[in-house]
Order: C-alpha cells, then structure tokens, then sequence
C-alpha cells in the first residue's frame, strides 16, 4: 500500500545548494536517452531509410511544421530550441511512465522531472528569456515599442503578460503532469490489478500532447516577439 | 466536524466548482469545432489545431484551481 504523498522529493544539500535527486536523476536520464537516440541514429544514415531512421525523420519534419505553422520560413532559424524543448519535454513525461514505484526511496519517489515545479518553471523560464532575447535580437530597442502598441496606458497590461506567460507555461506542464500521476496513485491505492493500465495509457497521450503544447506556444510567442512590424 | 475536515471538504468544493465553468467551455467548443469540420472538411487540421489551443487556455485554469489548493496546504498547513 502506498501513502499519498504531493511534492515530496528526496532532497540533498550540495554545496549551498539544496536539491531535489530524484528530479536531477530523471531529468539526466532524460538527456541521456535523447543523446543515445540522436547517436544511434545518426551512426549508419541510409538514403532509403529503415523503420527507426524514417521515424525519426517525421518527428522531425513534424517539429519543422509546427515551427513554420506559427513563424513562417523565417522562423526555421528557431527551430532548434522548439525542437530540444520538445524532445526533453517529450522524454520527461513519457519517462514518469516507466515503473519506478518497484524501487523505494526514503523520501518522495522516482517520477517525471517535469512533476517537479522546479524544472517547468526552469524550461518555462527559458522561453521567457529567448523571446525577449529573440525580440531584441531582430529588433533591437524598438522591442520595447509593443509595450505601448495599441495605445500607451496599455503598458501595464503589456507588462502583465511577460509575467503570466511563464506561470501559465510552468503550471499547465506541472500541473497536468502531477495531476495524471496522482491519479494513478488513487487507483492503484483502490485497486492495484488491471485499473489504472487504461489511466496510465491515457497519459502517454497526455505526455505527447503537453510536449506538443509546451513548444507550440514557446513557438508562437517568438513570432510574436519577432513579428515584423507594419 | 473539526478544522481539518472543513478544510479538506471546502479544498474538494473549490476544485470541483472551478472545474464547471471550463467543463462548459471545452464543450461549447469542441461543439463548435465538429460543427465546422462537419461544414467543411477540408478544414479539420486546422481546426484541431485551434481546438487544442483554445481548450488549453480553459484548462489551465483549473489548474491554477489545483495549484491554489497545494500551496495553500503548504502555507497555512492545512491538512
């Protein structure tokens, strides 16, 4: 039987530092799987590609569609980051489903990182950086005209939106994350055998579709942010 | 019924009511969506698309609702 228990991580001090292992082993974990795939793949590429490579490829020209349905062909230089925030997303929530309630820790357990608010807020975080960045970038100091686009006492509301952006990214990755793993907690604690296997295959689909989110809005508010002015 | 019983009644209360109003959302636009796609086929990658953004804007908020009840278990200690 086990106890419900939210937010509880197995936590180290290194340093100054305190931090949570469970989340830095998984979230390392997730790295690596991504880095042996993108290795493997890429040792014997074939013009005629087998079943694994020609896979891969549509994953591929999936994230160029998503990048180029929010941006346009220019937006393909961004490509990269929407990509990796995919993947690691991607790798993170799949990741949760793997059966690591058969090993105990003391404190919290093995999970997703990504029901840690700490890494979403991270990769949250990051998004906001880049568009402000990627803003900057194309624009130089007119970025900072569209705080006053429409008209100048817009400039709170305007203000407003750099600081709900993240929160909103963060929490519906985190939430949505937490959420599905608290109720497989609930059915397993009613009925171990059988009823949580649908739960769980349902949050594989979760797992893809708050990946695909996740980039989907980083990638829509960089073309915001880079959008050529009229 | 003591402290905690109030409050963990008054946390399942608040979740449940804020799941109403985007219930009702998600409905009157996935009813919307099917609509079109039923109009006009060709539309339907389109369609989704917009349909998964919008739903995503209203689910949010009930997470918010959830995210409000953990941190108010932590600050107030709640239960």
């Amino acid at each position: 039987m086990h106890e419900i228990k939210v937010g509880e991580h197995w936590v180290e001090s290194i340093g100054p530092l305190q931090v949570h292992m469970d989340t830095l082993i998984t979230a390392w974990l997730a790295m690596i799987g991504i880095i042996l795939t993108a290795f493997v793949i890429t040792r014997k590429l074939c013009i005629i590609p087998d079943g694994f490579q020609s896979f891969c490829e549509m994953l591929m020209e999936f994230l160029e569609g998503l990048v180029k349905g929010e941006m346009g062909e220019r937006g393909l230089k961004h490509a990269p980051i929407i990509s990796s925030l995919f993947l690691f997303i991607l790798f993170a929530n799949l990741e949760g489903q793997l059966p690591w309630r058969l090993y105990h820790l003391d404190q919290g357990e093995f999970a997703s990182p990504t029901n840690d608010i700490n890494t979403t807020l991270g990769l949250a975080l990051v998004v906001s950086a880049y568009y402000i960045g990627a803003g900057i970038m194309e624009k130089g100091f007119g970025y900072f005209r569209h705080y006053f686009q429409p008209l100048w006492f817009m400039f709170p509301f305007n203000l407003l939106e750099d600081f709900t952006r993240p929160l909103s990214l963060s929490l519906r990755l985190f939430g949505n994350i937490l959420a599905g793993e608290l109720i497989i907690l609930i059915l397993i604690t009613l009925i171990p055998i059988f009823v949580p296997v649908p739960m769980m295959l349902f949050e594989l689909f979760v797992a893809f579709i708050q990946a695909y989110i996740f980039s989907a809005l980083a990638a829509s508010y960089i073309g915001a942010a880079t959008a050529k002015e009229h | 019924m003591d402290n905690q019983a109030i409050a963990t009644l008054a946390i399942i209360i608040g979740i449940a009511l804020a799941a109403v109003g985007p219930g009702i959302g998600m409905g009157i636009a996935t009813a919307a969506a099917i609509n079109a796609v039923a109009r006009q086929p060709e539309v339907e990658g389109k369609a989704r698309n917009m349909l998964i953004f919008g739903i995503v804007f209203m689910e949010v908020l009930v997470i918010y609702a959830i995210f409000a009840v953990f941190l108010a278990k932590y600050l107030f200690n709640l239960f």
